[in-house]
């Protein structure tokens, strides 16, 4: 453990440079739609969470597949890869320590909002809402490594991983209702995980939704079993260059 | 001697059917320095990173302090220390941390912690830029980092990948004797093209070519394998005397700025000449080379390339 607890303070250390990009991911790019859709109308309780809600999850998605699904990739260079070696740290724990830094990067924010959202929220299943936002987190960075271990190319991952962003953000119901929209094009935001992980955040905020809350916790569990799955099967490989040649 | 690492049989064959180390069998011993030289392309970054368990072997085993490294390899991150052929570095980490960090994994802290720190730095000359990003490090100095990062890592042996490659040569001398100084407690493998650094360090060489060990022993033994003309360089007090004797023995030699430079077949003929040109006038200046590691190395490359 103290392994893991030594790599986290290095990654922060190495972010130190990143700083200005980190702002950037994590802060602005979510915020500036949230930010949009709140100067657009005269958002107000329950409407507000719902943004809010919506926001969390974007900030999550932004700061999870666009750097550390990139920093994934970047970890699985040769080069990183035989630097990293020289360090009595084995590769999972390396993982898994990023993966634990950028979950402390977004933390604050995921706390405050969602202290905010509680607190002016008219009823809260809290056990749901938990096990919602654990779950939720869970995926979004099982998803991110997956994302980062399949790409090879650092430079295709830089302008790749965006574009993923941008899709999942724009093709869920994070700043719009999916109710009113026409069935077919519901249908195709419902392939979405990330409307489901919405789903997973805003039932036990006490907002109704068409989507049924076992159906999306299948969903996700499913998904995120197959990205364990391939995860910890490249992760646990002990010769770690010998899938770059 | 106890054995530390054994190699036996490995051969690596890529997926791309390119066979990179072919039945390869290499010893290490406690305390020993040894090296592998061989062209580029000869497979010894990728003998190296199997045995670090960066790349698994086709066929053959290794072992490591009697434990079979690659059913299980934790051992080598607990007792092996590695520096990478190439410059490689954390950008925005400084000196200190990235050395630190490697004493950080391996469980130091507090004064231990602070006192192995200060040590690796002052012993590498890095006090100046202990500061410094990595990004702001040259080549040689990023080497020099990495060489501290596998000393602060390294329990019983420490596998180097051309460890002074980029390094001046003043820095140069002193790591060859900061590492000829920890034999006390580690073995060395080392990796390298500069066959100085082969001479002055190792106790024993594999030379690998096309993947395969052509030829190993101490540097000495090597040297005396083929029979290689003996180079001399030499300067006497009387030039017109021994352009006599030369040519009166028949013996080609070139004359530029009072020094003559001549090749013999072997070494006991030239030790007799030097004698003989001696007792006529008194000899001011000699280069003796005879026979050269290099040379020996070189021809015995491209007899295996033949």
């Amino acid at each position: 453990m103290n392994k893991i607890f030594t790599a986290i303070e290095m990654e922060f250390k190495s972010l130190r440079i990143f700083w200005l990009q980190l702002f950037i991911v994590v802060f602005v790019l979510p915020f500036s739609y949230a930010f949009i859709v709140l100067v657009s109308g005269n958002l107000q309780g329950s409407s507000l969470n719902y943004l809010l809600s919506g926001y969390i999850v974007s900030t999550l998605i932004s700061t999870f597949i666009n750097m550390l699904g990139l920093r994934i990739t970047n970890i699985r260079q040769q080069e990183a890869l035989e630097l990293y070696s020289t360090y009595a740290i084995p590769f999972p724990s390396i993982i898994i320590s990023v993966c634990l830094s950028y979950f402390l990067i977004t933390l604050p924010i995921i706390l405050i909002v969602l202290g905010y959202v509680v607190a002016t929220a008219q009823s809260v299943n809290w056990f749901f809402l938990i096990c919602g936002m654990l779950l939720t987190i869970v995926f979004l960075l099982l998803i991110s490594v997956y994302l980062g271990l399949a790409m090879k190319n650092l430079f295709i991952a830089n302008g790749l991983f965006q574009i993923i962003t941008w899709a999942l953000i724009l093709l869920a119901p994070i700043y719009y209702s999916l109710e009113p929209l026409n069935p077919i094009f519901r249908g195709i935001l419902l392939v979405n995980p990330v409307s489901h992980l919405l789903n997973l955040l805003r039932t036990p905020l006490g907002f109704e939704s068409s989507v049924n809350l076992v159906y999306s916790y299948g969903y996700i569990v499913l998904l995120s079993i197959l990205a364990f799955g391939y995860v910890s099967k490249r992760i646990n490989s002990t010769h770690i260059l010998e899938k770059i040649f | 001697m106890d054995k530390v690492l054994d190699v036996v049989n490995v051969t690596k064959i890529y997926p791309n059917g390119k066979k990179a180390n072919d039945c390869i069998n290499l010893e290490v011993h406690k305390g020993e320095i040894v090296g592998i030289i061989g062209p580029n392309g000869a497979g010894k970054t990728t003998l190296l990173r199997q045995i670090l368990a960066l790349l698994e072997p086709t066929e053959g085993s290794i072992t490591l302090l009697g434990e079979d490294i690659i059913a299980d390899p934790s051992i080598i991150k607990q007792e092996v220390g590695y520096e990478p052929q190439y410059p490689l570095s954390f950008p925005s980490l400084t000196v200190e941390e990235t050395i630190g960090f490697a004493l950080k994994f391996k469980g130091y802290k507090g004064e231990a912690f602070s006192n192995k720190l200060s040590q690796i730095i002052e012993t590498l000359n890095l006090g100046e830029v202990r500061k410094y990003y990595g990004y702001q490090l040259s080549p040689g100095l990023i080497k020099l980092q990495l060489l501290g990062v596998a000393l602060a890592q390294s329990e019983s042996i420490l596998v180097l990948d051309e460890p002074t490659s980029m390094i001046d040569i003043i820095n140069k001398n002193h790591i060859w004797d900061i590492l000829s100084e920890s034999t006390a407690d580690k073995s060395l493998l080392i990796a390298s093209h500069d066959m100085n650094e082969v001479k002055k360090l190792c106790d024993r060489v594999y030379l690998l070519v096309n993947g395969k060990v052509i030829t190993e022993g101490s540097p000495g033994h090597i040297s005396s394998l083929l029979k290689l003309p003996c180079k001399i360089s030499f300067s006497t007090s009387n030039s017109d005397q021994t352009e006599s004797l030369l040519a009166q023995k028949q013996i080609e030699y070139a004359l530029g700025d009072g020094i003559f430079d001549l090749s013999v077949d072997e070494l006991s003929a030239g030790i007799d000449l030097i004698k003989e040109i001696n007792d006529q006038t008194s000899i001011s200046y000699i280069q003796f080379e005879a026979p050269s590691f290099d040379e020996t190395i070189m021809k015995l490359v491209e007899s295996s390339h033949e």
